[in-house]
């Protein structure tokens, strides 16, 4: 059995990893916080910006565009593909990393041609030690996630599209999925959108349909701009999505760790008292056997 | 003179939501003025200026880039990507450059790219500063 010098070695370094992953944690659960209710604050007027798509749409039904298509079928492979990955920065985050990366092989395996534009250091360096087809001038990292930089990657991604480099965009991000999991990978495709995305429901359609706008100079200019708008509040709610998930998982990870830190510290705990148990009594033993022999010789 | 109600809004928050008198704004048809009782109308907002008098007659200034006007039953709506004051424009370009400088300082491989991207750091930190001081004056 070790020492009881190393034990207490161990327990200190094991008590100081401990203060870590719990500085960890309160980071983490700040920098969603703070993410989330910047969210907040874009969230009313993403929501006008889509009602008036919704609107423009139902009037011009006939309306298409390289940005939106009346049917594109999902399921058809192939094709050339631009595909937008969010991935985080650091590692230390449970699977967050690695099922965002899964996702996007998959929709990488089924693509004819691909362009990679990767979002955060893990994925980018997952991707180039795999010599996979990375956007060289593509830099972004995951640190917070911005409308500045939403409008930054949606710009550079629209440039590229326009010049005919490839006919879609997707998105893999994670979708947050509430405090207590890591959140669902998923992919997404941002252009061409589908309009059936866009149909006014119920009591909205009757509203909508009352009022008679003029649309100067139609309606097709107009929505060929606001449509740029709204893919960078995609792409801004695809970053916030995926930010809090890696949050979330590193906080999930970090409380497992706690936990088990916790768990190891009871029983190196026990252990040393254990030991110093033993060393004590033994030591009684031998100073009270010492004793008896000494008084035995006395008598 | 008759006021209106205009609501502004820009992405991440709201610029003027009360009555107002005029509003004149660049649209892909070129600059417009609208005042109150205009006919119902959706338009693109272009990168420019938007000027609005508000209802004690005080005029406001704001740089905007795009967006979209509607005007429905009276109501004047704005909603555009982004919007800020002059005063705020050179500090939010400083802080973009500094945001890029160290994106940059992350990657970068060799020294003279170290050398490169700190030294673009240490520029829109001085830049940021600078305006930060020009805006308490």
């Amino acid at each position: 059995m070790a020492s009881t010098k190393a034990i207490k070695n161990r327990i200190h370094s094991v008590g100081d990893t401990q203060k870590i992953t719990n500085a960890m944690y309160l980071i983490s659960s700040t920098k969603m916080r703070k993410a989330r209710r910047e969210a907040e604050d874009t969230k009313p007027y993403f929501d006008l910006l889509r009602r008036e798509i919704r609107r423009m749409f139902a009037v011009g039904t006939d309306l298409s565009s390289r940005y939106y298509d009346a049917d594109v079928d999902e399921n058809v492979a192939g094709g050339r593909n631009a595909i937008l990955v969010i991935t985080g920065d650091k590692g230390l985050a449970g699977a967050y990393n690695q099922s965002v990366l899964k996702e996007t092989q998959a929709l990488i395996d089924r693509s004819d041609e691909y362009r990679l534009y990767v979002v955060g250091d893990y994925g980018w360096r997952y991707f180039k030690s795999r010599n996979a087809n990375v956007c060289e001038t593509f830099t972004h990292s995951m640190h917070e996630p911005s409308l500045a930089m939403a409008r930054d990657i949606t710009m550079e991604l629209l440039d590229d599209f326009d010049r005919g480099d490839f006919d879609r965009i997707y998105v893999c991000y994670t979708e947050y999925g509430g405090s207590m999991s890591a959140g669902v990978p998923m992919h997404d495709r941002l252009i061409p959108f589908d309009r059936d995305d866009f149909v006014p429901q119920g009591e909205e359609k009757d509203r909508d349909a009352s009022t008679v706008f003029e649309y100067e100079p139609d309606v097709e200019t107009v929505l060929e701009r606001i449509i740029q708008s709204y893919m960078v509040g995609y792409v801004y709610s695809a970053l916030v999505n995926s930010y809090s998930s890696e949050q979330n998982a590193r906080m999930m990870a970090m409380d497992s760790a706690n936990d088990n830190a916790s768990d190891l510290l009871d029983t190196l705990e026990k252990q040393y008292n254990h030991l110093r148990q033993n060393a004590i009594t033994q030591e009684i033993t031998e100073i009270s056997s010492g004793a008896r022999s000494l008084s035995s010789k006395g008598k | 003179m008759d006021n209106f109600r205009l609501h502004f809004m820009a992405s991440d928050h709201m610029v003027f939501d009360d009555d107002a008198q005029s509003v004149s704004l660049p649209t892909t048809e070129g600059s417009i003025g609208i005042l109150a009782h205009h006919s119902n109308i959706i338009m693109a907002v272009v990168p420019g200026e938007i000027t609005y008098r508000v209802a004690n007659g005080d005029e406001d200034t704001v740089i905007v880039s795009d967006g979209l006007l509607k005007v429905e039953n009276g109501e004047v709506m704005i909603l555009v990507d982004t919007a800020e004051r002059p005063d705020e424009i050179d500090e939010a370009r400083a802080q973009r450059a500094e945001e890029r400088a160290r994106e940059e300082l992350k990657r970068a491989n060799t020294n003279r790219d170290i050398a490169l991207a700190s030294a673009e750091l240490s520029r829109a930190m001085s830049r940021i500063k600078y305006s930060k001081k020009k805006h308490r004056v």
